[in-house]
């Protein structure tokens, strides 16, 4: 589907068609999700996050005024949204379950029973630790690298995105790569 | 070059091919003469080959259009409601005060009210529309006053009195004898029954006309 397709997407949703952007849905809820559960390291939080964000792009949509790729747009909004989100989360941080055993306080293990998508992953350990990494990540670092090296988009895609220059954007890449490497090298993955 | 090691700039900018055709000549050449900067880059592209197989790592998600959409829809409706909640509260309010105008109890209240005020501007009117003819208040009682005007002026009080439809009559044209007994504190002031009778209520009377005439101080009796 060309950008021109969006266009016209866009066009039909403005003219009133809402059903229309379940193609702008498909299209990009890959990359979206991917994104977000990246950024949160929760599968269902992902999704609850990349239906929000395609809600916030649908009531926002009258406001796209085809000054960059829709895309770029989008993502724009996902990035935001993403960066709002976190924020809100650390103002409200979570409290573990716990149960009383004896004198202690234990944990409460809770087993996840859905279908696990890591099963077809060969290197289960590889990712769990990279997965990890990822998440240790500062926000900075890890937003940069899910945009280049896991959607391996183009500096300049990530310095419209992110609205930093292409320096800057250089930069923050070296670093979270370097970052990234020194913690998979402590861990023994490389 | 073999003596000064690549930094990771230089080798990130040579994984992301951001270097220009002598770089990467020059690069490539250091880093296969150079052990460490090779284990560096070799590092390097495989860290960036494992997070760019984390792309698979986060699992399949069901397809999303319906979810979303409906709940596009949902908060669409929602919003709209609540845009529409003064608007119904608003008229709420209107209907429940206007049923409340209607009530029996707000209507007596408000009768009386009104009662209230308009008996006392009345008295109000009826003293100073007096004062004006240049008669005096002789007795006030709770449905009627008394005063006193001379002939000439009852011309001016009864286009004032039947202006406002207040009721009125003449009671006497009598003079010294009826002072004396109003002195002494009687109530009767020496009302007649057919001189009431006679007078019309808001047209001009004969007693009016009579007195007028005569250029007597002439009573007359003025209903609240």
């Amino acid at each position: 589907m060309s950008v021109i397709d969006d266009v016209e997407i866009i066009s039909k949703v403005l003219g009133g068609d809402t059903d229309a952007f379940s193609h702008i849905i498909r299209k990009y809820q890959d990359m979206v999700f991917r994104y977000v559960y990246y950024q949160f390291n929760n599968y269902d939080e992902a999704l609850d996050i990349t239906q929000d964000i395609f809600i916030t792009v649908l009531e926002a949509l009258g406001s796209f005024r085809h000054e960059s790729k829709f895309s770029t747009w989008l993502y724009s909004i996902m990035v935001n949204h993403c960066k709002n989100y976190r924020k809100k989360k650390n103002r409200y941080s979570t409290v573990p379950l716990k149960i009383t055993k004896g004198d202690e306080e234990v944990d409460i293990q809770l087993q996840d029973f859905r279908e696990n998508p890591e099963e077809r992953i060969v290197n289960e350990d590889s990712l769990r630790i990279i997965k990890e990494e990822i998440a240790k990540l500062p926000d900075d670092f890890r937003e940069i690298l899910s945009l280049r090296d896991i959607e391996g988009m183009s500096y300049n895609e990530i310095s419209d995105i992110l609205g930093i220059n292409l320096s800057n954007v250089k930069v923050r890449i070296h670093r979270g790569r370097e970052y990234l490497k020194n913690r998979l090298h402590t861990r023994g993955l490389i | 070059m073999k003596s000064e090691h690549l930094n990771f700039e230089q080798l990130s900018d040579l994984f992301d091919d951001e270097v220009t055709e002598n770089e990467r000549k020059i690069y490539i050449f250091h880093i296969q003469s150079c052990s460490i900067c090779r284990h560096e880059y070799e590092s390097l592209c495989m860290c960036l080959s494992m997070l760019k197989g984390a792309k698979n790592g986060c699992g399949c998600i069901p397809d999303m259009c319906h979810d979303t959409i409906a709940t596009y829809r949902a908060r669409v409706r929602k919003r709209q409601y609540l845009k529409s909640v003064p608007a119904i509260a608003a008229s709420v309010l209107i209907i429940a005060g206007v049923g409340f105008l209607h009530t029996d109890q707000f209507m007596d209240e408000k009768t009386l009210f009104s009662a209230q005020v308009s008996t006392q501007s009345d008295l109000e009117r009826i003293i100073d529309s007096i004062r004006d003819s240049r008669g005096s208040i002789i007795n006030i009682t709770g449905e009627y006053v008394d005063g006193e005007i001379p002939g000439s002026d009852l011309a001016k009080l009864e286009r004032v009195l039947n202006y406002f439809r207040i009721k009125h009559a003449v009671i006497s044209n009598s003079q010294s004898a009826v002072f004396a007994e109003r002195a002494a504190g009687f109530e009767d002031v020496g009302f007649r029954a057919n001189s009431i009778a006679g007078a019309s209520m808001f047209g001009r009377s004969n007693d009016f006309l009579k007195s007028r005439e005569n250029g007597d101080k002439i009573r007359v009796r003025i209903f609240k």
